[in-house]
């Protein structure tokens, strides 16, 4: 039974139909190899034009914010219309575009005309509302085109230190270019099935994940950024100066809170960033530091074990002959002890002090302190500054050292070297990341040392020292200023050019912040550091201690008011 | 035409028709569902996308509005504001 059902009918009609079939289904084979084989590749490219879209997904550059989370620089979308030229031709285009491109179709059009470009660009600063209204008039030959702009909200303020971008989101100066591997995302596509009218119908694949940049979060206090911003433009405009900077720091963590620079530009506005705004002074102008070396020279000595703060020193006449050359100082002071030979910055005496030491053991400690070394905190364009070294070294070289002269220091470098009276003779390096990694700490003085260096830092902002105007009410402070005659451009002292400077400490009693202000000419009257750069730091750290809440310790403070329970 | 149903190659090859019926179907089902997921996820990144750059536009202009600058400014110019002087500072003693 199941054999005869499975044989097959030998019926003429059967071959009929099969054989209808079979040529039937030839036929189609044929034509599907043939749709399939040769004209394929045609086909296909009708077919993927008319449908499939590859559709690019921008990444998103990081957000930069201060050490709170404010926001400092931040990418959002925007819209730029370009243009097909040669599709423009004989349209109303412009007449329907100029009201969303504020400016008249005659200008819209003499564009166009001038230029030789196939594609060209009429605006790249459309907001998202205009560039729906320009998407919806559907205008042949004009794309809509999403791209990303870079905004400054703290604008000047803190120009310097986040750099800039380009037109096309592309990292051009500051952090924004050291950390631009971090900012910088990656572009995504996928595939997507749209209708005629390039309506997205359906997703088909994606392509490449797109990755967004990463939020990057600096050590900065945008609140001390522009306290120091304002305190220091007010500075270098007071004492008609060419420029300056300052950097204000954490020493405890090495956290650089504020650093800023004069003059400044707004970095929202391309036509203000000319290469003399740009340059970041604080990290990339050297300078002789001068005097506020001074206070590393004294110390190394009495880590040497050479002098005691109340050691006596002769600068009588107030002059120093050596090899040749006179050391001399502002007036004759006689017979003082260190801790005055620092208030009152005497060149005779601190020449005496570097004199006492091994050739090179002043250099060796500058060296340890950073000097004639980046500080890598990775800003672009940081000057390295120099440090002598000599084989032989001349006792000329070795006064000159001991009073800041012969090397170069940028304003961040000195900083960073003093901190190590902020933490007990220990160096903390510095860095522009909330919490950022540094290298191991250095113990570059002993403890004790530091303890008599510091009431000799105070004496400097103290009556009868060369920084008065450092004072903080009802806070201890200490500091050293420096005022040192500018290279000129032959190698030799510029007579009338100085570099005024300071670099302060506070609160004294358990020394926190340090800050560095250097003004670059003051072209004024008064061009001392203690004159022209010791306000700045009076008047930032007035209210860093006040944000940072920090008890107050000077002796003279009078506590007025009775107790009050916590 | 019984005794086809008792014979194991039936039984595989039914076993195997209807699972390969099911397969397919399911295969044409997950290919709509991944598609019509993917096409979600794309709706939702979208918003998400939009909603990034609206959220960047409000921090622009909240750091706008609440600059130091401006805050500095009008704290000065309207309302006549200005930090204390010394002498109109009272320090008290904290209790410990």
């Amino acid at each position: 039974m199941r054999s005869k059902v499975r044989k097959p009918s030998k019926s003429w009609r059967l071959w009929l139909v099969g054989s209808v079939i079979g040529s039937c289904a030839l036929i189609i084979c044929t034509r599907l190899v043939w749709l399939h084989v040769f004209e394929n590749q045609h086909l296909q490219g009708i077919g993927d034009e008319l449908t499939n879209r590859h559709q690019d997904i921008p990444a998103y550059r990081g957000m930069i914010t201060d050490r709170f989370g404010e926001p400092l620089a931040v990418s959002t979308p925007v819209f730029r219309i370009g243009v097909r030229t040669a599709e423009l031709i004989g349209t109303p285009w412009a007449k329907k575009l100029a009201p969303f491109l504020d400016r008249s179709p005659e200008q819209l059009e003499q564009r166009v005309a001038q230029s030789l470009l196939p594609y060209l660009f009429l605006s790249r600063n459309v907001t998202p509302e205009g560039s729906a209204k320009i998407e919806a008039l559907k205008l042949e030959g004009v794309k809509v085109e999403q791209q990303f702009r870079r905004f400054y909200p703290a604008g000047e303020v803190a120009s310097h230190l986040l750099g800039f971008t380009d037109i096309d989101d592309e990292a051009q100066e500051g952090l924004e270019l050291s950390f631009d591997h971090w900012l910088s995302g990656q572009d995504g596509s996928r595939h997507v099935l749209a209708n005629r009218r390039a309506n997205v119908v359906r997703y088909i694949s994606a392509g490449e994940e797109v990755e967004h940049g990463k939020d990057l979060r600096l050590s900065i206090d945008l609140r001390l950024q522009y306290l120091t911003y304002r305190a220091l433009k007010g500075a270098v405009n007071r004492s008609k100066a060419v420029g300056g900077s300052a950097v204000l720091v954490d020493a405890w963590s090495g956290e650089i809170l504020a650093l800023a620079a004069q003059p400044a530009f707004n970095p929202n506005n391309i036509s203000s960033r000319t290469p003399d705004r740009v340059r970041n002074r604080a990290v990339s102008d050297m300078h002789e530091p001068g005097s506020s070396i001074k206070p590393f020279t004294i110390a190394t000595a009495i880590d040497l074990g050479l002098i005691q703060s109340d050691t006596q020193i002769e600068t009588t006449p107030g002059q120093f002959r050596v090899q040749g050359n006179v050391i001399s100082d502002f007036k004759n002071y006689g017979l003082i002890d260190v801790s005055r030979v620092l208030s009152k910055s005497s060149n005779v005496g601190v020449a005496k002090i570097g004199l006492m030491m091994e050739p090179s053991a002043l250099r060796d400690r500058l060296a340890l302190l950073g000097f004639g070394q980046s500080t890598g905190i990775g800003f672009p364009g940081e000057a390295e500054g120099s440090l002598p070294s000599f084989a032989a070294w001349g006792d000329m070289d070795r006064a000159a050292l001991s009073f800041g002269y012969g090397l170069n220091a940028t304003t961040i470098q000195l900083a960073q070297a003093y901190s190590v009276f902020a933490n007990a003779g220990v160096l903390k390096r510095l860095t522009l990341l909330s919490g950022g990694a540094t290298p191991k700490p250095l113990a570059v003085f002993k403890a004790g040392t530091i303890e008599q260096v510091l009431p000799m830092l105070e004496a400097v902002t103290q009556v009868g020292g060369t920084a008065t105007q450092a004072q903080v009410p009802m806070y201890r402070v200490g500091g050293k200023t420096g005022t040192t005659q500018k290279l000129s451009a032959g190698g030799s002292y510029a007579s009338r050019q100085y570099v005024a400077s300071f670099v302060g400490i506070a609160p004294l009693s358990n020394p926190r912040f340090v800050m560095a202000i250097s003004v670059d000419d003051p072209r004024s009257q008064r061009y001392f550091g203690g004159q022209v750069a010791a306000p700045v730091f009076a008047d930032v750290m007035d209210d860093v201690m006040r944000i940072y809440d920090i008890e107050p310790d000077s002796p003279k403070t009078r506590i007025l008011a009775g107790r009050i329970a916590q | 035409m019984m005794n086809y149903f008792y014979h194991p190659r039936f039984w595989l090859g039914t076993t195997l028709i209807v699972a390969l019926i099911i397969t397919s179907i399911s295969v044409v089902e997950t290919a709509y569902t991944t598609r019509k997921l993917y096409s979600a996820l794309q709706e939702i990144l979208a918003e998400r996308s939009r909603l990034t750059a609206e959220w960047s536009r409000l921090l622009l202009e909240r750091g706008a509005v609440s600059s130091d600058l401006r805050i500095d400014r009008l704290a000065k110019s309207s309302l006549f504001m200005r930090a204390p002087d010394l002498s109109h500072i009272r320090l008290m003693e904290r209790d410990r």
